[in-house]
């Protein structure tokens, strides 16, 4: 009988076909290894620690059930994170859709805040410790529209590039470039705005 | 020659190390403006890469797995929807929620009391019924009378209709009630 290596050496690729054949447990290697970067993605692109939540979960629920149809190419981390950016822009979508049947307010501040993490999760050196550098970049973040926010979000938080990024919003790379630079831009003015 | 400035998509390559061109890097190299953007992105960029590790950092280990697990244990109607109902499905399930659902049934049912109501309101009401004797003597034309039993096309027209019909008896001395003094001015 063959023997194989245990799942959480296997690459992603071959937990990804373990997944699509019905393998649980390679679905939680996936979920232990990836998803604390799909959770701080969205947790920062939706300004909410309980969508992101929500959403984690959803992404990898879709990972399993078109696990079977995934054909391995090396693009397992950019396959998870189009889905994590979808489900993140119909989120956004329903919000605006929310806060025009429903007059809900949109994300404030304080929520914005309040979904970061605390000083000491930071490196003692890291000027993040300070409230108002990290109110200050949060906020900054959360006021970019939504496409910009994302393409921001995966190329300074998952380090992606601009081709990775635009397999992951499913456009161009010329539009992913474009949305980074305007996004960049508009962080920038932003930032300083608020210096 | 004077090269311009490096655009956003430059300086960003530039912020991760890209290899720029030699007219690029000869560019940087003097001109102040270019090199506080590109200072000011690479602050961001470690900025935001802390804050994306710290974030990564403050989820506790193992703490999504129980979460993902509920869910394909006790698949609900979403978890078996194809992928686009299933958003669609948690669109319409906060539509749907109770608070959400009573006030959209109360609205509703407004709404239709308002359209029930409306015919009946006192300003689209006639003040006194249409009788057979005001239709003779002219008081009223049949237009009207037809108007208020079956509609109109164009309520406009019949607002001027109506208000020329009944304010006529009530600026004449019309103690007769006939067509004629109305027409005269109310003189004998």
């Amino acid at each position: 009988m063959e023997s194989r290596a245990p799942l959480h050496e296997l690459g992603d690729d071959d937990l990804v076909a373990a997944a699509g054949r019905g393998e649980r447990e390679a679905l939680r290697v996936l979920v232990e290894r990836w998803g604390p970067r799909v959770h701080a993605f969205l947790r920062r692109a939706l300004s909410s620690s309980h969508d992101a939540d929500d959403l984690t979960q959803e992404t990898f629920l879709r990972l399993w059930r078109a696990a079977p149809r995934y054909r391995p190419q090396g693009r397992c981390a950019a396959w998870l994170f189009r889905i994590a950016g979808n489900l993140a822009r119909q989120e956004l979508r329903r919000r605006k859709v929310r806060s025009l049947l429903l007059g809900e307010t949109p994300t404030s501040l304080d929520d914005v805040v309040d979904s970061l993490p605390a000083p000491a999760a930071f490196d003692p050196e890291s000027p993040l410790r300070a409230d108002e550098i990290r109110r200050a970049l949060a906020a900054a973040l959360a006021k970019l529209p939504g496409r910009q926010r994302l393409a921001v979000l995966l190329r300074f938080y998952e380090e992606m590039s601009t081709a990775e990024i635009a397999d992951a919003l499913g456009t161009s790379p010329r539009a992913a470039e474009s949305l980074l630079a305007r996004g960049t831009r508009r962080l920038r003015q932003l930032l300083r705005a608020q210096a | 020659m004077h090269r311009p400035c490096l655009d956003a998509p430059r300086i960003l390559a530039a912020s991760k190390g890209e290899a720029l061109g030699a007219d690029e890097r000869q560019h940087l190299e003097t001109c102040v403006r270019c090199q506080e953007g590109l200072a000011e992105v690479r602050r961001i960029t470690v900025l935001l890469k802390e804050l994306g590790e710290a974030e990564r950092g403050s989820l506790a280990p193992g703490r999504l797995w129980p979460g993902v697990e509920a869910r394909l244990e006790a698949p609900g109607l979403r978890a078996r929807l194809p992928l686009p109902l299933a958003g669609l499905s948690r669109l319409t399930q906060e539509v749907l929620r109770p608070s959400v659902a009573a006030a959209w049934a109360a609205g509703v049912v407004g709404l239709l009391l308002g359209i029930w109501l409306a015919p009946r309101s006192p300003s689209a009401e006639p003040e006194e019924p249409y009788t057979w004797s005001s239709l003779v003597e002219g008081r009223v034309s049949l237009s009207a009378v037809y108007e208020s039993s079956f509609g109109t096309e164009t309520g406009e027209a019949r607002g001027v209709e109506w208000e020329f019909e009944r304010e006529a008896p009530a600026s004449g001395d019309d103690s007769s009630g006939t067509g004629e003094s109305r027409q005269d001015g109310g003189q004998p």
